[in-house]
Formats: structure tokens, C-alpha cells, sequence
């Protein structure tokens, strides 16, 4: 009777970490065929791709994300246009968050180049500038991102520390003391 | 040291929900401590597996079936690595996760009302707000110098002096003079006896030493 209620319990549950079958564009487009598209000279096929996603009127967080993500897997940095689309698509579906979580992949892209690191983001920051200033979208130095802000106290690992308490931090002793529902 | 935000929580860096689960340095679900020390004086409970899911057997995707708990009541808003609906991991390779780091408050409810307008009327705070209700850490704070290096290399300093200290106490004090073969003059005859005793023989000291002139070959 235990068993049988267990079954129907992991078969209702098992889907949620179902793996979506969805892909960036309409069809089945690889890595590999992106990757190559990458790294010819001429990025126009490369660029169009993305773009011809990210304009898609009707584009969801999942899939914005799935494109974005794609993006950020090549070895290559995005070009203006390709910015200025997803910029725009994220505007659509009503995430700031998004915007700049992109702007920072764009910078971890552009320390791919040892020398010439910050002068490549400051470029494409600059070619993007209009579409920034349209949307209401500031760039990381404006919040002040570029340099980190919060700690992270990996408090299970260590003990109290005495500043936890300066912090607001307190470290409580069980899951128990925690109050879910406290505003 | 910068100021944390009243709404900070020190639980924001990870989640430990209602049943006491956490995910340790492995990736291992493992209970909290506080949890597991009591539940080990059982023998009962000793005797079964202390780990929830055995990545052995399972590999990552043994807790799947924890996806729901694990959410905790956070938004679903993408895939991430592995479309599992039940984490949320920072990681440069898939920099985008598939859920909110922070569930829907009060607090933000008023901010999204207005993210759905212009972005110009959002403030900084606003911004900073969204963004820490959307992700953990940003780029900056991912790629930060963390300070435990100092505590793993002082345990590791402490751990090399306590051993150098056994390693010359044995050597240096406890054996001397604990047995006369450790004497010099002990050791010397017994080497010259071995020379003689030992000519002929693989792996002896006789090819090395001068036995007209009594002296070690150089």
C-alpha cells in the first residue's frame, strides 16, 4: 500500500527535471555548425542567426535564455547588432535582471584577450550606447558591479565569526530556528 | 567592508530547505549538521546509506526526485545546465541558470510592477534589487579572491611543523642513547667488519673502499 502511493507519488513528481527538447532556432542546430559559423571571417551568417532569433516578437524567458546561452558557449564576442537584438528582447519580456547578467557574459567573453580586455569592452559598450540610453539601461560601473559588492560566508564550512553579527548575518543552529514565513 | 542590504539573509548563499538537505563541496546531498550528528548515535539509522542520493549509482541526476523541495517556491525562468528545476548554480559556462536565486517577496512584487513600465523609472536600488532577487553573485564577486586561503594555509603550516617536530624528536632525541649501536665507534667496526666479511658480494661497500691504503675510494 506504502509502495503503491510511492509509485504514484515519483510518477507525478518525475517530470519536473524533464530536460525540454527545444533548440535556439526552429530545427536542429549543433554547436558545432555555430561554432563554425564563428569562426569565419566574415560574421554575418553567425550574426543574422541570433539576431533572426532574438527579434522574434513572441520570445519567452526560456528561450531568450536557451539563445543566450548558446551565445555565450561560442568562442566568439557578440557584435553590436547582436547585442542591441537581445537587449531588445529582453525588453520584451520585462527582464532587467537579464540585461545586465548579459552585459557581464559579454565581458567574460572579452577576457579572452589578455591585452586588450577592457578596450574591447569599452567599444562595444560605446557601439551600444544609444540602445542603453533608449531603454534605460545602465551599465555595470553605474551600479557599481565592476567591483563585487556582497561576500559570500560559507557559513556551514566555518564557524561563527564575529562579524557575522555586524552583517546581519546571524548563523542559526538548525533549519528549525529559520522562519519561512517572517516578512 | 561593504554594507549587506537589511533584506540580505546569510541563507541567501545557498538554500537548506524545510527537510534539512544541503549540497556539499561534492555535490553530494547530505543532511545539515546540526541534523546529522544526532541521527549518527543511532545504529539503526547509521546502518542504512547517510546519504540521500548516491552519485555512484545515480550520477547527477540521483535527486531529481528532490527538484520541487530543493525550489523552494522560486520561479522557473530557464534551463540551465542541466534543466533541473531544483538548483541554482553560477558557473561561466552556463552563466544564465534555469530559476531565480530569490522567491517572489513582497518586497519585489512592487519593483516588477514597475520593471513592466519604463526602465527609466527604476532607481539604482531597484535595479540592484532585480538583480539580487534574479542571481547570487555578480561577475565581479564570482571572480573574487576569497580569504580562506589563510586558514587552509596556517592549518597546513601547523600540520608540517607538528610532524617535522615528531620526525626530529624520534631521530635526533628519543633514539640517542637509547642503544650503543647507535655509537660511532659501534658503527665504525661494524663497517670495517662488514668490508672484510662481505668482499665478493653483490651490493657491498668493498668496491668503494681502498684496502692497501685503508681509505675510502673517492
Amino acid at each position: 500500500m506504502a509502495s503503491k502511493l510511492l509509485r504514484v507519488g515519483y510518477a507525478l513528481t518525475k517530470n519536473l527535471g524533464q530536460i525540454r527538447q527545444a533548440s535556439a532556432v526552429g530545427g536542429a542546430v549543433s554547436q558545432g555548425f555555430l561554432q563554425e559559423l564563428a569562426e569565419e571571417k566574415d560574421s554575418s551568417k553567425f550574426d543574422q542567426h541570433f539576431i533572426n532569433y532574438f527579434n522574434r516578437p513572441e520570445i519567452d524567458n526560456w528561450e531568450l535564455r536557451k539563445g543566450l546561452t548558446e551565445l555565450h558557449l561560442m568562442d566568439a564576442i557578440p557584435e553590436p547588432k547582436v547585442v542591441e537584438a537581445a537587449l531588445r528582447a529582453c525588453r520584451r519580456i520585462n527582464d532587467f535582471a537579464l540585461t545586465i547578467r548579459f552585459l557581464e557574459s559579454i565581458k567574460i567573453k572579452c577576457q579572452a584577450s589578455v591585452t586588450d580586455e577592457k578596450a574591447i569592452y569599452a567599444y562595444i559598450i560605446n557601439e551600444v550606447k544609444p540602445v542603453l540610453d533608449e531603454l534605460g539601461i545602465s551599465t555595470l560601473e553605474d551600479l557599481g558591479y565592476d567591483k563585487p559588492e556582497l561576500f559570500l560566508p560559507e557559513s556551514d564550512w566555518w564557524w561563527e565569526n564575529k562579524w557575522y553579527k555586524e552583517y546581519g548575518y546571524d548563523k542559526l543552529n538548525s533549519y528549525k530556528d529559520i522562519n519561512f514565513n517572517a516578512k | 567592508m561593504a554594507p549587506v542590504p537589511a533584506h540580505a539573509k546569510w541563507y541567501d548563499s545557498f538554500v537548506i530547505h524545510k527537510i534539512g538537505l544541503i549540497r556539499n563541496l561534492w555535490g553530494q546531498m547530505v543532511l545539515v549538521k546540526s541534523l546529522l550528528f544526532p541521527r549518527l548515535t543511532k545504529v539503526s539509522i547509521l546502518a542504512r546509506s547517510l546519504h540521500q542520493s548516491n552519485p555512484l549509482r545515480e550520477g547527477d541526476l540521483g535527486d531529481l526526485k528532490w527538484s520541487w523541495e530543493r525550489n523552494a517556491g522560486r520561479e522557473v525562468v530557464g534551463h540551465g545546465k542541466d534543466g533541473d528545476e531544483g538548483s541554482y548554480a553560477d558557473r561561466y559556462d552556463f552563466w544564465y541558470p534555469g530559476i531565480r536565486f530569490r522567491k517572489e517577496d513582497d518586497v519585489i512584487k512592487a519593483v516588477r510592477v514597475k520593471e513592466k513600465g519604463d526602465w527609466k523609472n527604476l532607481s539604482i536600488e531597484d535595479k540592484k534589487l532585480l538583480y539580487r532577487y534574479s542571481f547570487r553573485q555578480t561577475l565581479a564577486e564570482f571572480d573574487a579572491h576569497r580569504p580562506y586561503w589563510k586558514l587552509t594555509g596556517f592549518y597546513t603550516f601547523v600540520g608540517i611543523i607538528f610532524t617535522l617536530a615528531y620526525s626530529i624528536y624520534t631521530d635526533l632525541i628519543a633514539t640517542v642513547g637509547s642503544s650503543p649501536t647507535f655509537d660511532p665507534e659501534w658503527v665504525d667496526a661494524t663497517t670495517e667488519k662488514e668490508l672484510y666479511e662481505d668482499i665478493g658480494y653483490f651490493n657491498s661497500g668493498a668496491p668503494y673502499y681502498d684496502f692497501e691504503n685503508n681509505k675510502w675510494k673517492v
